[in-house]
């Protein structure tokens, strides 16, 4: 898995799982916008053709980062970023050629907005200093090819102001996407330590709940043959070769319980606790998990976590129960792979409905992949070995 | 944690963030205003436009204590001075023979004005802004022909701006929320593994503890020749059941703060190679016995237990009555080498119900942030290296990853 970048998108998968939509019909917009402003500045054109590659460029470009900002597709990565951007930035020069020689300064010049509006939506997807670093470079390469237009077709308008006229476009809406990621990240990432503070607090509560329960299940344990057996030879300070063999038998039938216990791995433990229809069920959580070689143990909290939220959203499907659900976590090389296979009620969960927990699903795991057929849904991630 | 801002926060986070990211394109609108104006001075050797510098700059001071204050008062004042600013800017330009003679300068100022913005979360307010800082721009222009007579073309830039504001405004409204009801799974679920981890630090506390006491005696009766009990075990079986019985065992020695004062005779690591001394081990110890002072009370208690795991192991296992303990100390970490010359054993091959190494050891190291190495041949020996972080294992404890 690869390290989490500082962006909306990865540190809050599941809020950042509607912006998808919002992205998409601002690049719509902004294809419009250039569409419009191509057409109504028909009398700059010289080369028609160039301006119908400029706009399929740009098409091609806008569509790199509309797929890419799919939840399903998540995390938008830096690759994608620059294909976008590179296609952009491609479709600016074809734009600035199709009218070579003639200043263009006004809003029917789309290629710098073009640019800029690209870098203002990826906001929430990538983080400040990378937007920042595009705009800058972004905004030498149009700067420099209206400088290299302006020497060979000198006009009224100084050339500064010409290359002012295409760049200020770039840097205005570049800035304001990487201020809007700073902003954004960090508000969560203090709120984020907020609740971490806050659980510590509540699970400090807990401590001492947890830490009873759990010397009572052993002294239930103990109650029951140790304590006596210990008591009877303190008292005498004699063994017989009865108490060594009963020795012998409690100290096996300990470690049995024992070694069941130490084996049990933290998503056993869940489903047996928390399953479908109630806790106690003892021994359920093996009917649903295979996992002979115990590689759940090698999940992260973080990855821990996003399968803990997946398993509680089936479960409190109406009526979804443990026999409904089956985990297999198997080792590919160096790479553990899990499936999950659930049965729903027809209707019960569409694909929509999943998708923040794909993208949070994303965000902590590799290869995650989701098939909805009606009952039966299948969810398939991977995670490293470590 | 990927945990993102609750629906109750999220409104007010989004609306700080958008009026934030419009700010920083309004500072560069201005800036580049001040830039262009310093263009036309350099081409134009007759006309003053100085004015047209120092007016955007004052807004963006304006804009600047707007932006920090966040109050109706220090936004109606970034307008007003972004209003003069426009005023001036636009005069000063016309006087100089340069007004319009590109389609992109006269808009800065005016697009800076309608993203200025103001407090307020709720939509209808946002917009009110933006349209607000749109009719100052249009009131400066109509000003500006009236009083001077310099008349300019519609501006059609700073209205696509304004669409494009208000578009971005309406959709992020619109389209935000539908998966804010995943959101409280995912903090319970957070909250759930927080629970789990300290659960399962208690239990393998329980557990080790257990194989200790317990399952120890047990092996000790089970094994013993002769009707007498060793007067030594009855002793440790009294103490042990009293621990068992009493309330503070499984305090969750990980949690416990502030480092072990005492020097080497007073740690648990002392304790522990006593007791087994006691249990008849010849145990020599070299190295830096006063870095186990750096480590905190609960560490320090932990690899106490398991290094008596270890001496208890090469007394029981090894063949050998002679043990050697060393430890290190980095500026990180302890490490504590159990070394014994005895029969050795391949750890794979070790019994699956041999809890030993796995529980007492590996285990109750792994649930400090510790790790342990075990090089063993047979018929040459063994070697234990178990290492502690020096640092707040609280903070460890979170990202252990159960093994």
């Amino acid at each position: 898995m690869k390290p989490t970048e500082p962006t909306r998108q990865q540190l809050d998968p599941i809020g950042s799982a509607g912006v998808s939509t919002i992205t998409v019909v601002l690049l719509l917009c902004l294809f419009v916008y250039c569409a419009v402003a191509t057409l109504a500045g028909e009398g700059h054109v010289r080369f028609p053709l160039v301006t119908l590659a400029a706009l399929v460029t740009l098409a091609a470009g806008l569509v790199v980062s509309m797929r890419g900002s799919s939840p399903y597709r998540a995390p938008f990565r830096q690759g994608r970023h620059l294909t976008s951007l590179g296609l952009v930035l491609a479709a600016a020069m074809l734009a600035e050629v199709s009218s070579w020689g003639v200043a263009v300064l006004g809003w029917q010049n789309w290629g710098p907005v073009a640019v800029g509006g690209l870098l203002l939506v990826l906001g929430p997807f990538r983080p400040a200093k990378e937007i920042v670093a595009s705009g800058i470079v972004a905004s030498a390469f149009l700067g420099l090819l209206v400088l290299i237009e302006a020497r060979d077709n000198p006009t009224d308008v100084p050339v500064i102001v010409a290359i002012l006229a295409q760049i200020t476009p770039v840097l205005a809406l570049g800035l304001a996407g990487a201020a809007y990621s700073l902003g954004v990240t960090r508000q969560i990432i203090a709120w984020q330590q907020h609740v971490a503070e806050t659980n510590l607090g509540i699970v400090e509560e807990l401590r001492e709940g947890i830490a009873t329960s759990i010397r009572h299940d052993r002294l239930t344990t103990l109650d029951r043959e140790v304590i006596p057996f210990f008591a009877r030879i303190l008292e005498t300070g004699e063994v017989t070769d009865v108490d060594r063999s009963r020795a012998r038998e409690i100290a096996q039938s300990i470690r049995a319980i024992m070694v069941a216990e130490v084996d049990r791995s933290w998503l056993e433990v869940m489903i047996e606790t928390a399953g479908g229809d109630g806790p106690g069920r003892s021994g359920a959580a093996a009917a649903v998990i295979h996992d002979p070689e115990r590689l759940a143990a090698a999940m992260f909290v973080e990855q821990r976590t996003a399968v803990r939220a997946l398993l509680s959203t089936l479960r409190d499907q109406q009526g979804f129960t443990r026999d409904d659900l089956d985990i297999s976590i198997t080792a590919d090389g160096e790479v553990n792979r899990v499936e999950v296979l659930a049965r729903l009620e027809a209707g019960a969960v569409s694909r929509s409905a999943l998708a923040p927990y794909l993208a949070l699903l994303r965000s902590a795991f590799d290869d995650v992949e989701m098939d909805v057929d009606p009952p039966s849904l299948r969810i398939r991630f991977s995670y490293e070995q470590h | 944690m990927s945990l993102g801002l609750p629906a109750h926060l999220a409104p007010r986070s989004e609306v700080s963030v958008t009026l934030r990211a419009s700010h920083a394109a309004a500072f560069t609108c201005l800036a580049s205003a001040i830039v262009v104006a310093l263009g036309y001075q350099s081409a134009t050797a007759s006309g003053t436009l100085w004015p047209a510098m120092l007016a955007p700059a004052v807004a963006i001071v304006a804009l600047w204590i707007a932006a920090r204050r966040d109050t109706v008062s220090a936004s109606i004042l970034a307008l007003v001075v972004g209003a003069a600013a426009m005023a001036v800017y636009i005069v000063t330009f016309a006087s100089a023979g340069v007004l319009d003679q590109d389609d992109f300068s006269a808009w800065l100022p005016a697009i800076a004005l309608l993203l200025i913005g103001g407090p307020g979360t709720s939509q209808l307010a946002r917009m009110l802004w933006v349209l607000l800082g749109y009719a100052v721009s249009q009131l400066v222009v109509a000003a500006v022909t009236l009083s001077t007579g310099i008349a300019q073309r519609f501006d059609v830039t700073t209205a696509i701006a304004l669409a494009a504001v208000f578009s971005i405004q309406l959709l992020n409204h619109l389209l935000r929320g539908p998966f804010t009801s995943a959101q409280p799974r995912l903090h319970r679920a957070t909250r759930d593994e927080q629970i789990a981890i300290l659960r399962h630090r208690i239990e393998v506390r329980a557990a080790a503890l257990m194989h200790d006491t317990v399952l120890s005696h047990l092996a000790a009766l089970g094994g013993a020749t002769g009707r007498a009990v060793n007067p030594q075990l009855l002793d440790q079986m009294a103490t042990d059941l009293q621990l068992l019985q009493g309330e503070e065992w499984l305090d969750d020695a990980t949690t416990d703060a502030g480092p072990s004062t005492g020097a080497w005779q007073q740690s648990p690591l002392f304790a522990a190679i006593a007791e087994s001394r006691e249990l008849g081990l010849e145990v020599d110890v070299t190295g830096d016995l006063a870095a186990v002072a750096r480590l905190r009370r609960g560490t320090a208690q932990t690899l106490a237990l398991a290094v008596k795991q270890c001496l208890v192991n090469v007394l029981r296992h090894s063949g050998t009555s002679r043990a050697e303990v060393v430890i290190y100390a980095l500026d990180d970490e302890v490490s504590v080498m159990v070394i014994d010359a005895g029969r050795g054993f391949i750890e794979a091959d070790a019994a699956r119900d041999r809890l030993g190494i796995r529980q007492s050891i590996r285990r109750r190291m792994e649930s400090i942030g510790g790790a342990v190495q075990v090089w063993s041949t047979p018929g040459r020996g063994t070697s234990i290296m178990l290492r502690v972080p020096v640092r707040d294992s609280a903070e460890v404890g979170e990202w252990t990853v159960e093994r």
